[in-house]
């Protein structure tokens, strides 16, 4: 234990001595942050649907007559309504029976002048289409009277989920971000620290210390493990203030990402969970291979793999219940937990489930590159 | 009492070579590598496996300087590694006052082993160097402290304790080597190529350096294809042709045979007469 702790020590002092190093650690977030702000920024008020399903809107209020003639009828089915029932079509919305409940409250027939109110669930991606639609017509007819038209209030529904427009942008985009940089803060670390030391001759040096392989891989693995996870927690840092940035810039006025503590501490276990994934990869890479060189050729289709699996789960852009198992697999339960989240609906048994199983395979990986480290020619060959 | 295979011609009346009474003991020791294809076709071999070393014996003794002479690819580093415990040998033993090389956690901290190809980390400096080596062969602070200054102040380091690596020069990085080497104050020095790169100066102070090492009482074990350099340092000398050792004993008496002739002469009468490639034995 004295010799691990050594070790860790060296690396630790060879990284926070050298300043090129300590920023190259802090990097990834730095930029994680920027630039997902910058794109939060650029995509805020941009989010079109991708639904195109009709939309299913359920209008109650005498000034519909004079909307009428603005009703795309390929893109929204309208449902007049004899009586305003509130409980009753709130939870149509809920339901997904009607996208949109519109109450228009007052009409001027002098003015033209109109207010209503909108009932959506923000978590839903037809909900979330029908308001833009239904906006859009309201807007044709603003410019067809040529008068101060509506007084509109756009009221969610749905009190626990997010603003479906700004998860699908974050949802699509932390996994891969978070990968990104997770994966490129292991790669900038863990290669060096074997193949680096091969390169340089240094780990043959302190082969000739009375100390045993077991306790140079894991005092390096350690000091891996503790750098990539201050580069998780730099990148998470910069998660939650891109998501704070780009939250109140996404989707239209008055929607604002639904992320609140729980979450964020949900988001940095995941991000430790996948910085442990990377770390045991790129360390056995690191092991294996003879020097940077090598290391990084070899780990480069990892990066690739690993940039895919994350992303994987955001494709599947349905907000189904998600099997158990499909949390077991590391990385692609990465992107899937981050989409749960943005959506509300990580349960914490799914959570445990993806901690768990990356504590499973770091400890398989790093299990698995001790063995090879222990072969005579890592370190000499004929 | 171990017996040992004696495969190499004693010369002199040096009847030391296989004495089971040395401090390191090599006794018969093989080592084959597994080769790559590429090294199979660069080396235009037909097996895949490449004996470095074959059946290799021989004892030193504390107070002395060993040479082990031989031609590039001769066994000579292999047998290095074995000493130092860095590789392990296919066949046969090694022993450091009668302990095996399977303890090599505590053989480690009575060994020294210099070569070319362990280097020191550049991000690092001198001064933590020392220390963390020190720390790892546990070396009270105190003695610590103690031989930091004198190796220090012997090979000029201490102007650049606090300088990291990657700024020394070439001769201070080798002469650091050397000082990280001897921070447990090993008993016995294993050597390989030890001028190997330096210039004159650098190289004068290395040999100064292990003659004094040697009158201390140290048992030091270079390897080295210069002959000058072993007929200069050297007590005793073992000529290693293709993993064999071919012919062992004191220089002196390796002279004395051959009146006329240089150590150089010598070497290549031994080589043309042993080597497969040359057409000997």
């Amino acid at each position: 234990m004295r010799n691990i702790k050594l070790i860790i020590k060296r690396e630790l002092h060879r990284v926070f001595t050298d300043k090129r190093a300590v920023i190259a650690l802090i990097m990834p977030g730095l930029i994680m942050m920027v630039l997902y702000s910058a794109m939060g920024l650029v995509a805020g008020g941009t989010i079109s649907s991708a639904n195109e399903k009709v939309s299913l809107v359920s209008v109650y209020g005498d000034g519909y007559e004079v909307l009428k003639q603005y009703v795309d009828e390929k893109t929204v089915q309208v449902v007049q309504l004899d009586e305003f029932n509130k409980e009753q079509l709130t939870q149509s919305v809920l339901d997904g029976d009607c996208a949109l409940v519109v109450n228009i409250t007052d009409y001027d027939s002098e003015s033209g002048r109109i207010a209503c109110e909108f009932y959506f669930d923000r978590a839903d991606e037809a909900s979330y289409t029908a308001v833009s639609r239904f906006s859009a017509l309201l807007e044709a007819y603003n410019a067809a009277v040529n008068a101060p038209i509506y007084d509109l209030s756009v009221i969610n529904v749905n009190a626990n989920g997010n603003d479906y427009a700004s998860s699908l942008v974050i949802f699509m985009l932390v996994p891969m971000f978070i990968v990104l940089f997770i994966f490129a803060s292991a790669l900038n670390i863990c290669p060096d620290s074997f193949a680096g030391e091969k390169e340089r001759g240094t780990l043959a040096t302190l082969m000739m210390t009375p100390v045993k392989r077991s306790e140079v891989m894991a005092g390096k693995t350690i000091s891996n493990t503790i750098l990539t996870l201050i580069a998780a927690v730099i990148s998470f840092g910069g998660v939650v203030i891109s998501l704070l940035v780009s939250g109140s810039q996404m989707g239209i006025s008055g929607f604002e990402l639904n992320i609140g503590g729980w979450d964020y501490l949900y988001i940095l276990l995941i991000i430790m969970g996948a910085a442990l994934v990377a770390v045991s990869l790129f360390t056995m890479v690191s092991v294996i291979a003879g020097n940077i060189k090598e290391a990084n050729s070899y780990s480069m289709p990892i990066y690739i793999v690993g940039m895919l699996l994350g992303m994987l789960p955001s494709f599947d852009i349905t907000t189904d219940a998600v099997s158990w198992y499909k949390f077991l697999f590391p990385i692609y339960n990465l992107g899937l937990s981050v989409k749960q989240i943005m959506l509300g609906q990580l349960e914490v048994y799914q959570l445990l489930i993806v901690i768990g199983s990356s504590l499973v395979f770091f400890a398989l990986i790093c299990w698995i590159a001790s063995r090879m480290f222990k072969r005579e020619g890592v370190l000499f060959s004929a | 009492m171990l017996d040992v295979e004696k495969g190499a011609k004693v010369f002199g009346t040096d009847q030391r070579t296989y004495r089971s009474d040395g401090q390191v003991r090599v006794c018969g020791i093989t080592k084959v590598f597994k080769l790559s294809k590429k090294q199979m076709r660069l080396e235009k071999l037909d097996f895949p496996t490449r004996v470095a070393v074959n059946g290799l014996s021989f004892t030193t003794y504390p107070g002395e300087i060993f040479g082990l002479l031989g031609p590039n690819g001769a066994g000579k580093t292999t047998t290095m590694r074995i000493i130092a415990t860095l590789i392990k040998p296919d066949a046969g033993e090694v022993f450091i006052d009668g302990t095996g090389l399977d303890d090599d956690n505590t053989i480690k901290k009575d060994i020294a082993f210099l070569t070319s190809d362990l280097k020191i980390d550049p991000k690092l400096t001198p001064d933590y160097l020392f220390d963390f080596f020190s720390a790892l062969f546990e070396v009270e602070d105190k003695v610590r402290e103690e031989r930091k200054y004198d190796l220090f102040t012997r090979f000029g380091i201490d102007r650049f304790a606090h300088v990291k690596v990657a700024d020394l020069s070439q001769g201070m990085r080798q002469k650091l080597s050397i000082v990280l080497a001897l921070v447990h104050d090993p008993k016995v020095i294993v050597f390989d190529e030890p001028t190997n790169g330096l210039d004159i100066t650098v190289a004068r102070t290395v040999t100064d350096y292990l003659k004094e090492l040697a009158e201390q009482g140290k048992n030091v074990i270079i390897s080295t294809h210069i002959m000058s350099l072993v007929q200069k340092l050297c007590t005793r000398v073992g000529i290693i042709i293709e993993g064999k050792m071919v012919e062992c004993g004191m220089v002196s008496d390796l002279l004395s045979a051959n009146p006329g002739k240089d150590l150089e002469d010598i070497f290549f009468d031994v080589f043309s007469k042993y080597s497969t490639a040359e057409g000997g034995k």
